[in-house]
């Protein structure tokens, strides 16, 4: 509310009441301001904290692979690398198993040397950033990008993130899967190429996500974030090799004002 | 500061002194005593509701000013631009690799000894006004005239990011042969990379560069297309 301030009109007698009401006035206006008592474009960076649209531990960060090939193969990782299903989810938290039709991208399992660990953020086990226990976060930044280094006898390769709800399932942000097709498919004579494509991704996860996943936004929150591969009609010796990735995350706090 | 809270009572009945009335006006020696709180003085503390009430009032972008939580740089290109291995200065950057073929080249001190070449059109130096963590994103599309196949020795041009000093040694791509058309390799016949990286920065001025190198069995290499976006948000990292 503005501030509105009654006059002592003259000839008043100008007791002691009347003079602390009008002090008393503009005490409670300068101590309950709102946004009608600010000026357009009065705040500058000065005026935040150091988290700015960032928001604290949930900020995200990177994870990285900085160099070297992974393999994942159809006899490792058995169905856990075999696409049957669009959109399919991952049942379990933990990555020791593959429960699904796809698997973490950073699996130990994986061959070859490996910097970065698993491609997972934002999953401490405690709350997360988006959903219930967090109302000022308006969505998660995602984006994720992977050296798809080559692929042997199988059809196509493909990328999705995941998203973990409540510290128990994972499921499949359906918009983020990608395939990498080539004519002819991966053929096991051409083992020794290289394909080096890049798959990238890039998503804003949203409460809404919550909903789409079954969950219920008021008791729900998004607790992890990870990427997977898969191989659409593995054969043989089928494996999918990748090299660098880098998968990031930023929880942004910046909510529509009501 | 605290809510106002004045520093003189006025009851009724009271010989209203000056001093009284004046030190609620303005004490310049105990501002959060008198009105001269709103001189700089003012914080959350004296938001409607604060704290009892979350949230208690939502600043919303009308009352920010542009730049003051995140900000952009842009550049972006379409001509074409044609690099020949003599560019480079190479004696030969096959020697040097010992990683497997198209992994290349192993260590990020090898690689800041070759003289890379920033690509115009997916560079940007610019000015940071606040500590932030910085989105950088970029698409470019490159190929070269390669017929050679990777082996034990190094066939590819290069695409990579720079952040001042360093490289972001997740941020390289390759394009190896693209002359052959029934091999993986063939199929591949240019490099396309939207690519991302997060990098925490601090106040002052940036470099940031996608850059070019290949190899002297690259005969010729050339880039299509490119941009680069660059996005600060700021914060101070722990």
């Amino acid at each position: 509310m503005a501030w509105d301030l009654s006059y002592i009109s003259d000839g008043s007698l100008a007791v002691a009441s009347l003079l602390t009401s009008r002090f008393d006035n503009a005490k409670t206006y300068i101590d309950d301001l709102d946004l009608e008592s600010m000026q357009r474009g009065c705040f500058r960076s000065d005026h935040f904290g150091d988290n700015g649209l960032l928001y604290n531990d949930w900020s995200g960060g990177t994870m990285e692979h900085e160099s070297g090939d992974h393999t994942y193969t159809l006899a490792t990782f058995g169905v856990g690398v075999t696409y049957t299903t669009f959109g399919a989810d991952t049942a379990t938290r933990l990555p020791s198993t593959y429960v699904g039709d796809r698997t973490v991208i950073g699996h130990a399992d994986a061959s070859g040397p490996y910097s970065g660990g698993l491609s997972e953020l934002l999953n401490s086990g405690g709350t997360g950033p988006l959903g219930n226990a967090n109302g000022i976060i308006a969505g998660v930044w995602a984006m994720f990008n992977c050296n798809l280094k080559d692929a042997v006898d199988c059809d196509a390769v493909f990328f999705c993130l995941q998203a973990e709800m409540s510290n128990s399932s994972w499921y499949t942000i359906e918009r983020t899967e990608r395939l990498f097709y080539i004519d002819g498919g991966f053929l096991a004579s051409r083992a020794s190429e290289h394909l080096n494509r890049d798959i990238s991704i890039a998503t804003l996860i949203l409460p809404a996500d919550i909903t789409d996943f079954g969950g219920d936004v008021a008791t729900d929150d998004i607790t992890g974030l990870r990427a997977c591969v898969s191989m659409l009609n593995p054969v043989n010796d089928a494996s999918v090799t990748l090299n660098r990735y880098n998968l990031s995350a930023i929880s942004l706090q910046a909510k529509d004002p009501a | 500061m605290p809510d106002l809270i004045y520093g003189t009572t006025i009851s009724d009945g009271d010989v209203i002194t000056v001093s009284g009335v004046n030190d609620r006006l303005f004490d310049a020696s105990s501002p959060d005593t008198s009105l001269a709180i709103v001189n700089g003085g003012l914080d959350e503390n004296n938001l409607d509701g604060y704290p009892s009430t979350s949230p208690y009032v939502q600043i919303g972008p009308d009352h920010v000013q542009p730049g003051s939580l995140v900000d952009n740089w842009r550049a972006a290109g379409t001509a074409n631009l044609d690099y020949i291995w003599q560019h480079f200065g190479l004696t030969d950057i096959a020697d040097e690799d010992v990683g497997a073929p198209g992994d290349s080249p192993v260590t990020a001190t090898t690689w800041n000894t070759y003289a890379a070449k920033p690509i115009p059109g997916g560079c940007r130096s610019f000015w940071l006004n606040w500590d932030a963590r910085v989105v950088i994103a970029w698409n470019i599309m490159w190929t070269n005239d390669n017929s050679v196949a990777e082996g034990t020795a190094r066939h590819l041009t290069r695409i990579f990011l720079r952040v001042d000093s360093s490289y972001q040694t997740s941020c390289r791509r390759s394009v190896g042969q693209t002359t052959a058309s029934s091999t993986h390799e063939g199929y591949a016949r240019n490099g396309v990379y939207c690519g991302h990286a997060v990098v925490d920065m601090t106040r002052g001025y940036h470099d940031v560069a996608l850059e070019i190198l290949q190899d002297k069995q690259v005969q010729q290499a050339r880039v299509w297309a490119r941009s680069i976006h660059i996005m600060p948000l700021k914060y101070t990292a722990p």
